[in-house]
Protein backbone atom coordinates (compact mmCIF):
# COMPACT_ATOMS: atom_id res chain seq x y z
CA UNK A 1 0.00 0.00 0.00
CA UNK A 2 1.25 3.44 -0.81
CA UNK A 3 1.49 5.68 2.17
CA UNK A 4 -0.50 8.79 1.50
CA UNK A 5 -0.75 9.60 5.19
CA UNK A 6 2.25 10.02 7.46
CA UNK A 7 2.63 11.05 11.07
CA UNK A 8 5.83 12.95 11.47
CA UNK A 9 7.56 13.84 14.68
CA UNK A 10 9.06 17.27 14.23
CA UNK A 11 10.24 19.96 16.56
CA UNK A 12 6.75 21.33 16.57
CA UNK A 13 5.29 18.08 17.86
CA UNK A 14 3.44 15.38 15.98
CA UNK A 15 2.37 16.42 12.54
CA UNK A 16 -0.15 14.91 10.20
CA UNK A 17 0.99 15.12 6.60
CA UNK A 18 -0.91 13.74 3.66
CA UNK A 19 -0.73 13.60 -0.07
CA UNK A 20 -2.85 16.45 -1.39
CA UNK A 21 -3.44 14.68 -4.67
CA UNK A 22 -5.39 11.92 -2.97
CA UNK A 23 -9.14 12.02 -2.42
CA UNK A 24 -10.52 12.83 0.99
CA UNK A 25 -12.19 9.43 1.44
CA UNK A 26 -8.92 7.61 0.85
CA UNK A 27 -7.11 9.86 3.27
CA UNK A 28 -9.75 9.21 5.92
CA UNK A 29 -9.50 5.47 5.36
CA UNK A 30 -5.73 5.45 5.72
CA UNK A 31 -5.81 7.61 8.83
CA UNK A 32 -8.35 5.26 10.35
CA UNK A 33 -6.15 2.26 9.58
CA UNK A 34 -3.13 3.99 11.09
CA UNK A 35 -4.89 5.00 14.26
CA UNK A 36 -6.34 1.53 14.60
CA UNK A 37 -2.95 -0.17 14.21
CA UNK A 38 -1.19 2.21 16.55
CA UNK A 39 -3.84 2.48 19.22
CA UNK A 40 -1.26 1.91 21.94
CA UNK A 41 1.04 4.60 20.67
CA UNK A 42 -1.40 7.45 20.39
CA UNK A 43 -2.54 7.68 23.98
CA UNK A 44 -5.41 9.84 25.06
CA UNK A 45 -4.43 13.49 25.24
CA UNK A 46 -1.99 13.31 22.34
CA UNK A 47 -2.04 16.39 20.22
CA UNK A 48 -1.53 16.13 16.47
CA UNK A 49 -1.00 19.15 14.34
CA UNK A 50 -2.32 19.36 10.82
CA UNK A 51 0.39 20.27 8.40
CA UNK A 52 -0.29 23.62 6.78
CA UNK A 53 -0.26 22.38 3.20
CA UNK A 54 -3.44 20.42 3.74
CA UNK A 55 -6.05 23.09 4.16
CA UNK A 56 -7.40 22.40 0.70
CA UNK A 57 -10.34 20.50 2.20
CA UNK A 58 -13.76 21.96 2.81
CA UNK A 59 -14.95 23.04 6.23
CA UNK A 60 -17.14 19.92 6.51
CA UNK A 61 -14.29 17.60 5.63
CA UNK A 62 -12.03 19.24 8.19
CA UNK A 63 -14.69 18.79 10.86
CA UNK A 64 -15.06 15.15 9.91
CA UNK A 65 -11.31 14.73 10.28
CA UNK A 66 -11.28 16.34 13.73
CA UNK A 67 -14.12 14.06 14.84
CA UNK A 68 -12.27 10.98 13.66
CA UNK A 69 -9.29 11.88 15.84
CA UNK A 70 -11.58 12.73 18.75
CA UNK A 71 -12.92 9.16 18.67
CA UNK A 72 -9.41 8.01 19.51
CA UNK A 73 -8.96 10.64 22.19
CA UNK A 74 -6.59 12.68 20.08
CA UNK A 75 -6.84 16.41 19.59
CA UNK A 76 -6.24 17.57 16.04
CA UNK A 77 -4.97 21.12 15.92
CA UNK A 78 -4.93 23.54 13.04
CA UNK A 79 -1.47 24.52 11.87
CA UNK A 80 0.09 27.42 13.75
CA UNK A 81 -0.22 30.76 12.00
CA UNK A 82 2.93 31.71 10.15
CA UNK A 83 4.64 34.27 12.32
CA UNK A 84 8.29 34.40 11.43
CA UNK A 85 10.46 35.78 14.21
CA UNK A 86 8.08 34.83 16.95
CA UNK A 87 9.67 31.92 18.82
CA UNK A 88 6.60 31.04 20.88
CA UNK A 89 4.68 29.97 17.78
CA UNK A 90 7.27 27.41 16.74
CA UNK A 91 6.62 24.87 19.48
CA UNK A 92 3.68 23.38 21.26
CA UNK A 93 2.78 25.33 24.35
CA UNK A 94 4.82 23.78 27.15
CA UNK A 95 1.78 23.36 29.40
CA UNK A 96 0.27 20.93 26.92
CA UNK A 97 3.48 18.90 26.73
CA UNK A 98 3.43 18.46 30.49
CA UNK A 99 -0.20 17.43 30.40
CA UNK A 100 0.60 14.56 28.05
CA UNK A 101 0.59 11.30 29.93
CA UNK A 102 3.50 8.99 30.45
CA UNK A 103 3.42 5.94 28.23
CA UNK A 104 4.50 2.63 29.74
CA UNK A 105 5.58 -0.04 27.27
CA UNK A 106 5.81 -3.48 28.83
CA UNK A 107 7.77 -5.32 26.19
CA UNK A 108 11.08 -5.30 24.35
CA UNK A 109 11.21 -3.10 21.25
CA UNK A 110 12.79 -4.93 18.36
CA UNK A 111 14.54 -3.58 15.29
CA UNK A 112 12.12 -1.70 13.05
CA UNK A 113 9.61 -0.99 15.81
CA UNK A 114 9.00 2.61 16.65
CA UNK A 115 7.26 4.46 19.44
CA UNK A 116 6.26 8.09 19.11
CA UNK A 117 4.66 9.73 22.11
CA UNK A 118 4.14 13.30 23.21
CA UNK A 119 4.82 12.72 26.91
CA UNK A 120 7.47 10.66 28.67
CA UNK A 121 8.02 7.01 27.81
CA UNK A 122 8.98 4.19 30.17
CA UNK A 123 10.03 0.90 28.61
CA UNK A 124 9.97 -2.23 30.73
CA UNK A 125 12.26 -4.22 28.47
CA UNK A 126 15.10 -3.64 26.03
CA UNK A 127 15.34 -1.29 23.08
CA UNK A 128 17.09 -3.36 20.42
CA UNK A 129 19.30 -2.06 17.60
CA UNK A 130 17.19 -0.51 14.85
CA UNK A 131 14.28 0.28 17.20
CA UNK A 132 13.39 3.91 17.79
CA UNK A 133 11.76 5.74 20.66
CA UNK A 134 10.69 9.35 20.19
CA UNK A 135 9.25 11.11 23.23
CA UNK A 136 8.18 14.65 24.02
CA UNK A 137 9.40 14.18 27.57
CA UNK A 138 11.91 11.84 29.22
CA UNK A 139 12.74 8.27 28.24
CA UNK A 140 13.45 5.61 30.82
CA UNK A 141 14.51 2.11 29.77
CA UNK A 142 14.43 -0.67 32.35
CA UNK A 143 16.74 -2.85 30.35
CA UNK A 144 19.42 -2.45 27.71
CA UNK A 145 19.04 0.46 25.34
CA UNK A 146 20.78 -0.27 22.02
CA UNK A 147 18.52 1.52 19.54
CA UNK A 148 17.90 5.15 18.75
CA UNK A 149 16.32 7.24 21.50
CA UNK A 150 15.06 10.79 21.07
CA UNK A 151 13.80 12.63 24.16
CA UNK A 152 12.21 16.05 24.18
CA UNK A 153 11.68 15.95 20.41
CA UNK A 154 9.48 19.05 20.48
CA UNK A 155 12.40 21.12 21.68
CA UNK A 156 12.47 20.31 25.40
CA UNK A 157 16.14 20.82 26.35
CA UNK A 158 15.51 19.57 29.90
CA UNK A 159 14.47 16.10 28.78
CA UNK A 160 16.69 13.19 29.80
CA UNK A 161 17.29 9.58 28.85
CA UNK A 162 17.93 6.98 31.51
CA UNK A 163 18.70 3.31 30.97
CA UNK A 164 19.90 0.42 33.06
CA UNK A 165 22.42 -0.25 30.35
CA UNK A 166 22.79 2.74 28.09
CA UNK A 167 24.35 1.33 24.90
CA UNK A 168 22.33 3.41 22.46
CA UNK A 169 23.81 3.80 18.98
CA UNK A 170 22.45 7.32 18.93
CA UNK A 171 21.07 9.63 21.57
CA UNK A 172 19.01 12.63 20.59
CA UNK A 173 17.70 15.24 22.99
CA UNK A 174 15.69 18.15 21.61
CA UNK A 175 17.60 19.09 18.43
CA UNK A 176 20.98 17.66 19.49
CA UNK A 177 22.37 14.36 18.26
CA UNK A 178 25.26 12.39 19.67
CA UNK A 179 26.42 8.99 18.58
CA UNK A 180 28.14 6.28 20.55
CA UNK A 181 31.92 6.09 20.29
CA UNK A 182 33.12 3.26 18.06
CA UNK A 183 34.52 1.38 21.04
CA UNK A 184 31.82 1.59 23.64
CA UNK A 185 32.63 0.43 27.15
CA UNK A 186 29.96 -1.63 28.81
CA UNK A 187 28.22 0.52 31.42
CA UNK A 188 28.08 -1.10 34.83
CA UNK A 189 25.37 1.01 36.35
CA UNK A 190 22.30 3.01 35.49
CA UNK A 191 23.19 6.03 33.42
CA UNK A 192 21.42 9.19 32.36
CA UNK A 193 21.96 11.37 29.32
CA UNK A 194 20.99 15.04 29.45
CA UNK A 195 21.99 18.34 27.93
CA UNK A 196 24.70 20.26 29.76
CA UNK A 197 26.20 23.45 28.32
CA UNK A 198 24.77 22.74 24.89
CA UNK A 199 26.06 19.18 24.52
CA UNK A 200 24.70 15.78 25.47
CA UNK A 201 26.47 14.42 28.54
CA UNK A 202 26.14 10.91 29.95
CA UNK A 203 26.65 10.31 33.64
CA UNK A 204 25.51 8.10 36.50
CA UNK A 205 21.82 8.42 37.25
CA UNK A 206 20.92 10.13 40.47
CA UNK B 1 28.92 10.67 -15.07
CA UNK B 2 29.30 7.51 -13.06
CA UNK B 3 27.86 4.05 -13.36
CA UNK B 4 25.14 2.26 -11.37
CA UNK B 5 25.81 -1.40 -10.52
CA UNK B 6 23.24 -3.56 -8.73
CA UNK B 7 24.38 -6.58 -6.70
CA UNK B 8 21.63 -9.20 -6.70
CA UNK B 9 21.10 -12.95 -6.28
CA UNK B 10 17.51 -14.02 -5.74
CA UNK B 11 18.40 -16.30 -2.87
CA UNK B 12 19.22 -14.83 0.49
CA UNK B 13 22.40 -15.46 2.42
CA UNK B 14 24.74 -15.94 -0.53
CA UNK B 15 26.80 -12.84 0.24
CA UNK B 16 25.23 -9.88 -1.56
CA UNK B 17 25.79 -7.44 1.28
CA UNK B 18 29.34 -8.63 1.95
CA UNK B 19 30.08 -8.36 -1.77
CA UNK B 20 28.60 -4.86 -1.97
CA UNK B 21 30.65 -3.70 1.02
CA UNK B 22 33.87 -5.18 -0.34
CA UNK B 23 33.44 -3.97 -3.92
CA UNK B 24 32.61 -0.47 -2.66
CA UNK B 25 35.64 -0.39 -0.41
CA UNK B 26 37.71 -1.76 -3.30
CA UNK B 27 36.68 1.09 -5.60
CA UNK B 28 37.55 3.56 -2.83
CA UNK B 29 40.97 1.89 -2.49
CA UNK B 30 41.46 2.58 -6.20
CA UNK B 31 40.74 6.23 -5.54
CA UNK B 32 37.23 6.23 -6.97
CA UNK B 33 34.30 8.11 -5.46
CA UNK B 34 31.71 5.49 -4.49
CA UNK B 35 28.33 5.36 -2.79
CA UNK B 36 26.76 2.17 -1.49
CA UNK B 37 22.97 2.15 -1.48
CA UNK B 38 21.17 -0.28 0.82
CA UNK B 39 17.93 -1.06 -1.01
CA UNK B 40 16.82 -3.65 1.55
CA UNK B 41 14.24 -1.42 3.18
CA UNK B 42 12.99 -2.76 6.50
CA UNK B 43 15.92 -5.16 6.91
CA UNK B 44 18.95 -2.96 6.65
CA UNK B 45 22.33 -4.65 7.06
CA UNK B 46 24.91 -2.86 4.99
CA UNK B 47 25.41 -0.27 7.75
CA UNK B 48 26.52 -2.93 10.26
CA UNK B 49 28.78 -4.68 7.76
CA UNK B 50 30.44 -1.31 7.10
CA UNK B 51 30.53 -0.47 10.82
CA UNK B 52 28.56 2.74 10.32
CA UNK B 53 25.36 1.82 12.14
CA UNK B 54 25.61 4.46 14.83
CA UNK B 55 25.98 7.35 12.40
CA UNK B 56 22.62 7.03 10.70
CA UNK B 57 20.35 10.03 11.06
CA UNK B 58 18.44 10.02 7.79
CA UNK B 59 17.84 7.17 5.36
CA UNK B 60 16.82 6.38 1.79
CA UNK B 61 13.11 6.79 2.49
CA UNK B 62 13.73 10.18 4.11
CA UNK B 63 15.36 11.20 0.83
CA UNK B 64 12.61 9.90 -1.47
CA UNK B 65 9.91 11.41 0.75
CA UNK B 66 11.69 14.75 0.87
CA UNK B 67 12.29 14.81 4.64
CA UNK B 68 15.92 15.68 4.02
CA UNK B 69 18.32 16.52 1.22
CA UNK B 70 20.25 13.69 -0.43
CA UNK B 71 23.57 14.99 0.92
CA UNK B 72 22.27 14.95 4.50
CA UNK B 73 21.53 11.24 4.30
CA UNK B 74 24.92 10.19 2.91
CA UNK B 75 27.27 8.81 5.58
CA UNK B 76 30.96 9.03 4.97
CA UNK B 77 33.01 5.94 5.74
CA UNK B 78 35.30 5.90 8.77
CA UNK B 79 38.40 4.92 6.82
CA UNK B 80 38.00 6.06 3.24
CA UNK B 81 37.17 9.62 2.32
CA UNK B 82 35.67 8.80 -1.07
CA UNK B 83 33.34 6.07 0.24
CA UNK B 84 29.76 6.85 1.27
CA UNK B 85 26.71 4.90 2.41
CA UNK B 86 23.04 5.65 1.84
CA UNK B 87 21.34 3.47 4.47
CA UNK B 88 17.93 1.80 4.15
CA UNK B 89 15.06 2.69 6.43
CA UNK B 90 14.51 0.20 9.21
CA UNK B 91 11.02 1.19 10.33
CA UNK B 92 9.37 0.96 6.90
CA UNK B 93 8.96 -1.68 4.20
CA UNK B 94 9.63 -2.19 0.49
CA UNK B 95 6.45 -0.38 -0.54
CA UNK B 96 7.75 2.91 0.85
CA UNK B 97 9.75 3.40 -2.38
CA UNK B 98 8.79 3.04 -6.05
CA UNK B 99 10.99 2.03 -9.02
CA UNK B 100 10.56 5.55 -10.43
CA UNK B 101 11.87 7.09 -7.21
CA UNK B 102 14.85 4.73 -7.26
CA UNK B 103 15.57 5.62 -10.89
CA UNK B 104 15.56 9.31 -9.98
CA UNK B 105 17.78 8.68 -6.96
CA UNK B 106 20.33 6.82 -9.08
CA UNK B 107 20.30 9.62 -11.65
CA UNK B 108 21.07 12.11 -8.88
CA UNK B 109 23.84 9.96 -7.41
CA UNK B 110 25.73 9.31 -10.66
CA UNK B 111 26.18 13.05 -11.06
CA UNK B 112 28.37 13.02 -7.94
CA UNK B 113 29.92 9.57 -7.84
CA UNK B 114 32.05 7.38 -10.11
CA UNK B 115 30.25 4.25 -8.93
CA UNK B 116 26.85 3.71 -7.32
CA UNK B 117 26.56 0.19 -5.94
CA UNK B 118 23.11 -1.03 -4.93
CA UNK B 119 22.67 -3.86 -2.45
CA UNK B 120 19.50 -5.62 -3.62
CA UNK B 121 17.23 -7.45 -1.16
CA UNK B 122 16.62 -11.20 -1.55
CA UNK B 123 13.51 -12.23 -3.45
CA UNK B 124 11.90 -11.14 -6.69
CA UNK B 125 9.19 -8.83 -5.39
CA UNK B 126 9.02 -5.07 -5.19
CA UNK B 127 12.32 -4.68 -3.32
CA UNK B 128 14.09 -6.38 -6.22
CA UNK B 129 12.24 -4.28 -8.80
CA UNK B 130 13.16 -1.11 -6.91
CA UNK B 131 16.81 -2.09 -6.62
CA UNK B 132 17.32 -2.87 -10.31
CA UNK B 133 15.25 0.05 -11.64
CA UNK B 134 18.10 2.53 -11.92
CA UNK B 135 20.96 0.13 -12.59
CA UNK B 136 23.18 0.29 -15.67
CA UNK B 137 24.51 -3.21 -15.10
CA UNK B 138 23.97 -6.14 -12.79
CA UNK B 139 26.29 -8.38 -10.82
CA UNK B 140 24.80 -11.69 -9.72
CA UNK B 141 26.16 -13.44 -6.66
CA UNK B 142 25.68 -17.18 -6.28
CA UNK B 143 27.21 -20.03 -4.31
CA UNK B 144 28.01 -23.51 -5.65
CA UNK B 145 24.73 -24.90 -4.34
CA UNK B 146 21.78 -26.19 -6.31
CA UNK B 147 19.35 -23.78 -4.66
CA UNK B 148 21.47 -20.67 -5.17
CA UNK B 149 22.25 -21.47 -8.82
CA UNK B 150 18.61 -22.13 -9.56
CA UNK B 151 17.61 -18.77 -8.09
CA UNK B 152 20.41 -17.06 -10.00
CA UNK B 153 18.95 -18.50 -13.22
CA UNK B 154 15.55 -17.04 -12.37
CA UNK B 155 17.09 -13.65 -11.62
CA UNK B 156 18.97 -13.63 -14.93
CA UNK B 157 15.65 -14.25 -16.69
CA UNK B 158 13.93 -11.46 -14.77
CA UNK B 159 16.77 -9.03 -15.46
CA UNK B 160 16.50 -9.83 -19.17
CA UNK B 161 12.77 -9.16 -19.18
CA UNK B 162 13.50 -5.78 -17.57
CA UNK B 163 15.90 -4.98 -20.39
CA UNK B 164 19.06 -5.51 -18.30
CA UNK B 165 20.93 -8.07 -20.32
CA UNK B 166 24.41 -9.48 -19.97
CA UNK B 167 24.75 -9.64 -16.17
CA UNK B 168 28.07 -10.78 -14.71
CA UNK B 169 28.43 -13.64 -12.25
CA UNK B 170 30.37 -13.88 -8.99
CA UNK B 171 30.64 -17.37 -7.51
CA UNK B 172 31.03 -16.98 -3.78
CA UNK B 173 32.20 -19.41 -1.08
CA UNK B 174 34.02 -21.86 -3.30
CA UNK B 175 35.85 -24.51 -1.27
CA UNK B 176 38.74 -25.73 -3.41
CA UNK B 177 39.16 -28.93 -1.40
CA UNK B 178 35.53 -29.94 -1.84
CA UNK B 179 35.68 -29.09 -5.55
CA UNK B 180 38.73 -31.29 -5.86
CA UNK B 181 36.98 -34.18 -4.17
CA UNK B 182 34.07 -33.76 -6.54
CA UNK B 183 31.73 -32.79 -3.75
CA UNK B 184 31.13 -29.26 -4.93
CA UNK B 185 30.16 -27.94 -8.34
CA UNK B 186 33.09 -26.18 -9.93
CA UNK B 187 33.07 -22.89 -11.81
CA UNK B 188 32.82 -24.56 -15.22
CA UNK B 189 29.73 -26.48 -14.15
CA UNK B 190 28.00 -23.33 -12.97
CA UNK B 191 28.96 -21.22 -15.96
CA UNK B 192 27.86 -23.98 -18.33
CA UNK B 193 24.44 -24.10 -16.71
CA UNK B 194 23.84 -20.37 -16.36
CA UNK B 195 25.52 -19.29 -19.62
CA UNK B 196 26.68 -15.88 -18.37
CA UNK B 197 30.07 -14.20 -18.12
CA UNK B 198 32.13 -14.92 -15.04
CA UNK B 199 33.26 -11.85 -13.13
CA UNK B 200 35.13 -13.62 -10.37
CA UNK B 201 35.40 -16.33 -7.77
CA UNK B 202 35.52 -15.76 -4.03
CA UNK B 203 36.97 -18.60 -1.95
CA UNK B 204 35.32 -19.54 1.32
CA UNK B 205 37.13 -17.50 3.93
CA UNK B 206 36.69 -17.52 7.68
CA UNK B 207 38.01 -14.02 7.79
CA UNK B 208 34.73 -12.78 6.27
CA UNK B 209 32.97 -13.65 9.54
CA UNK B 210 35.64 -11.89 11.57
CA UNK B 211 35.55 -8.80 9.40
CA UNK B 212 31.75 -8.63 9.59
CA UNK B 213 31.99 -8.92 13.39
CA UNK B 214 34.32 -5.95 13.37
CA UNK B 215 32.46 -3.94 10.76
CA UNK B 216 35.51 -3.71 8.49
CA UNK B 217 35.24 -5.16 4.97
CA UNK B 218 37.67 -8.05 4.42
CA UNK B 219 39.19 -6.46 1.31
CA UNK B 220 41.19 -4.13 3.56
CA UNK B 221 42.98 -7.09 5.15
CA UNK B 222 45.81 -8.54 3.05
CA UNK B 223 45.75 -11.79 5.08
CA UNK B 224 42.24 -12.55 3.89
CA UNK B 225 41.94 -14.96 0.96
CA UNK B 226 38.84 -13.20 -0.24
CA UNK B 227 40.62 -9.86 -0.28
CA UNK B 228 42.66 -10.56 -3.43
CA UNK B 229 39.62 -12.05 -5.12
CA UNK B 230 37.56 -8.92 -4.43
CA UNK B 231 40.37 -6.65 -5.57
CA UNK B 232 40.54 -8.53 -8.87
CA UNK B 233 36.80 -8.18 -9.36
CA UNK B 234 37.00 -4.43 -8.76
CA UNK B 235 39.70 -4.12 -11.41
CA UNK B 236 37.65 -6.19 -13.86
CA UNK B 237 34.64 -3.95 -13.25
CA UNK B 238 36.87 -0.99 -14.06
CA UNK B 239 37.63 -2.59 -17.41
CA UNK B 240 41.00 -4.22 -16.71
CA UNK B 241 41.76 -7.71 -17.92
CA UNK B 242 42.77 -9.65 -14.80
CA UNK B 243 43.25 -13.42 -15.05
CA UNK B 244 41.36 -15.66 -12.62
CA UNK B 245 43.43 -16.49 -9.59
CA UNK B 246 44.39 -20.04 -8.87
CA UNK B 247 42.46 -21.66 -6.09
CA UNK B 248 44.90 -24.52 -5.60
CA UNK B 249 45.61 -24.84 -1.91
CA UNK B 250 47.12 -27.68 0.01
CA UNK B 251 47.01 -30.25 -2.71
CA UNK B 252 48.89 -33.01 -1.00
CA UNK B 253 51.31 -35.33 -2.72
CA UNK B 254 49.29 -36.17 -5.83
CA UNK B 255 48.28 -32.61 -6.40
CA UNK B 256 51.91 -31.64 -6.50
CA UNK B 257 52.75 -34.37 -8.99
CA UNK B 258 49.84 -33.26 -11.13
CA UNK B 259 51.09 -29.70 -11.03
CA UNK B 260 54.64 -30.70 -11.93
CA UNK B 261 53.31 -32.70 -14.87
CA UNK B 262 51.24 -29.71 -15.85
CA UNK B 263 47.93 -31.48 -15.59
CA UNK C 1 48.00 -43.12 -16.38
CA UNK C 2 47.99 -40.90 -13.36
CA UNK C 3 44.25 -41.28 -13.19
CA UNK C 4 44.74 -45.00 -12.85
CA UNK C 5 47.10 -44.52 -9.94
CA UNK C 6 44.59 -42.14 -8.45
CA UNK C 7 41.91 -44.80 -8.80
CA UNK C 8 44.08 -47.36 -7.11
CA UNK C 9 44.47 -45.07 -4.18
CA UNK C 10 40.73 -44.58 -3.98
CA UNK C 11 40.85 -40.99 -5.15
CA UNK C 12 38.32 -41.53 -7.94
CA UNK C 13 35.67 -38.86 -7.67
CA UNK C 14 32.58 -40.45 -6.25
CA UNK C 15 31.52 -36.97 -5.24
CA UNK C 16 28.10 -35.43 -5.06
CA UNK C 17 28.77 -32.62 -7.50
CA UNK C 18 27.58 -34.65 -10.48
CA UNK C 19 24.35 -35.37 -8.67
CA UNK C 20 23.97 -31.65 -7.95
CA UNK C 21 24.65 -30.72 -11.55
CA UNK C 22 22.21 -33.24 -12.95
CA UNK C 23 19.44 -32.27 -10.55
CA UNK C 24 20.02 -28.62 -11.29
CA UNK C 25 19.83 -29.20 -15.03
CA UNK C 26 16.48 -30.95 -14.67
CA UNK C 27 15.05 -28.33 -12.38
CA UNK C 28 16.10 -25.57 -14.75
CA UNK C 29 14.52 -27.23 -17.78
CA UNK C 30 11.30 -27.19 -15.82
CA UNK C 31 11.78 -23.68 -14.42
CA UNK C 32 12.63 -22.12 -17.74
CA UNK C 33 9.57 -23.62 -19.41
CA UNK C 34 7.31 -23.01 -16.46
CA UNK C 35 8.03 -19.33 -16.59
CA UNK C 36 5.56 -18.72 -19.41
CA UNK C 37 2.12 -20.30 -19.69
CA UNK C 38 1.99 -18.68 -23.13
CA UNK C 39 4.72 -21.06 -24.23
CA UNK C 40 2.45 -24.05 -23.64
CA UNK C 41 -0.39 -22.36 -25.54
CA UNK C 42 1.80 -21.67 -28.55
CA UNK C 43 3.09 -25.25 -28.49
CA UNK C 44 -0.46 -26.58 -28.27
CA UNK C 45 -1.62 -24.49 -31.22
CA UNK C 46 1.29 -25.68 -33.35
CA UNK C 47 0.58 -29.30 -32.45
CA UNK C 48 -3.08 -28.90 -33.41
CA UNK C 49 -2.06 -27.45 -36.76
CA UNK C 50 0.21 -30.37 -37.59
CA UNK C 51 -2.07 -33.14 -36.32
CA UNK C 52 -5.11 -31.67 -38.09
CA UNK C 53 -3.47 -32.53 -41.40
CA UNK C 54 -3.87 -36.21 -40.55
CA UNK C 55 -6.83 -36.54 -38.22
CA UNK C 56 -9.69 -34.70 -36.61
CA UNK C 57 -9.12 -34.14 -32.95
CA UNK C 58 -11.12 -32.74 -30.04
CA UNK C 59 -9.25 -29.55 -29.34
CA UNK C 60 -11.19 -28.75 -26.20
CA UNK C 61 -10.33 -32.01 -24.49
CA UNK C 62 -6.71 -31.89 -25.54
CA UNK C 63 -4.16 -31.75 -22.74
CA UNK C 64 -0.47 -30.93 -23.08
CA UNK C 65 1.75 -30.91 -20.03
CA UNK C 66 5.32 -31.18 -18.96
CA UNK C 67 5.81 -33.80 -16.30
CA UNK C 68 8.80 -34.27 -14.11
CA UNK C 69 9.83 -37.80 -13.31
CA UNK C 70 12.85 -38.74 -11.26
CA UNK C 71 15.26 -38.81 -14.13
CA UNK C 72 13.74 -36.75 -16.91
CA UNK C 73 11.29 -34.12 -17.97
CA UNK C 74 8.69 -35.38 -20.46
CA UNK C 75 6.15 -33.71 -22.69
CA UNK C 76 2.90 -35.62 -22.22
CA UNK C 77 0.02 -34.98 -24.60
CA UNK C 78 -3.44 -36.48 -24.35
CA UNK C 79 -5.24 -35.86 -27.64
CA UNK C 80 -8.68 -37.45 -28.20
CA UNK C 81 -8.94 -38.48 -31.88
CA UNK C 82 -12.41 -38.13 -33.41
CA UNK C 83 -11.77 -39.51 -36.87
CA UNK C 84 -8.94 -40.18 -39.28
CA UNK C 85 -8.77 -38.14 -42.44
CA UNK C 86 -9.23 -40.21 -45.63
CA UNK C 87 -6.60 -38.51 -47.73
CA UNK C 88 -3.98 -39.01 -45.11
CA UNK C 89 -4.75 -42.71 -44.63
CA UNK C 90 -4.12 -43.65 -48.24
CA UNK C 91 -0.56 -42.36 -48.30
Amino acid sequence: MREDVVFKGSRDGLQLVFNEAVEFDIVMEQIKAKLESAVNFFTKGTIVQMSSDLTGFTQDQQLELIHLFKNYGITLKEPPAEQPGNPSSSGLPSVETELAQTLVVTRTLRGGQEIVHNGSVIIMGDVNPGAKVTAGGDIIVHGACRGIVHAGFSGNMDASITAERLLASQIRIANLISRAPDNLDKPERVETARIKDGIIVIGPAN
Amino acid sequence: MGEVIVVTSGKGGVGKTTTTANLGTGFALMGKKVVLVDADIGLRNLDVVMGLENRIVYDLVDVTEGNCRLKQALIRDKRYETLYLLPAAQTRDKTAVSPDQMRQLCQDLVQEFDYVIIDCPAGIEQGFKNAIAGADRAVIVTTPEVSAVRDADRIIGLLESEGKSNPKLIVNRIRPKMVKKGDMMDIDDIIEILAVDLLGIIPEDEYIVISTNRGEPAITNPVSLASTAYKNIVRRLMGENVPLMSLETNDGFFGKIKKILGM
Amino acid sequence: MLDMIMKMFGKESAGSKDIAKERLRLVLVHDRVNVSPQFMEVLKDDMIKVISNYMEINEKEMEVNLTNTNSSVALVANIPVQRMKRGAQKD
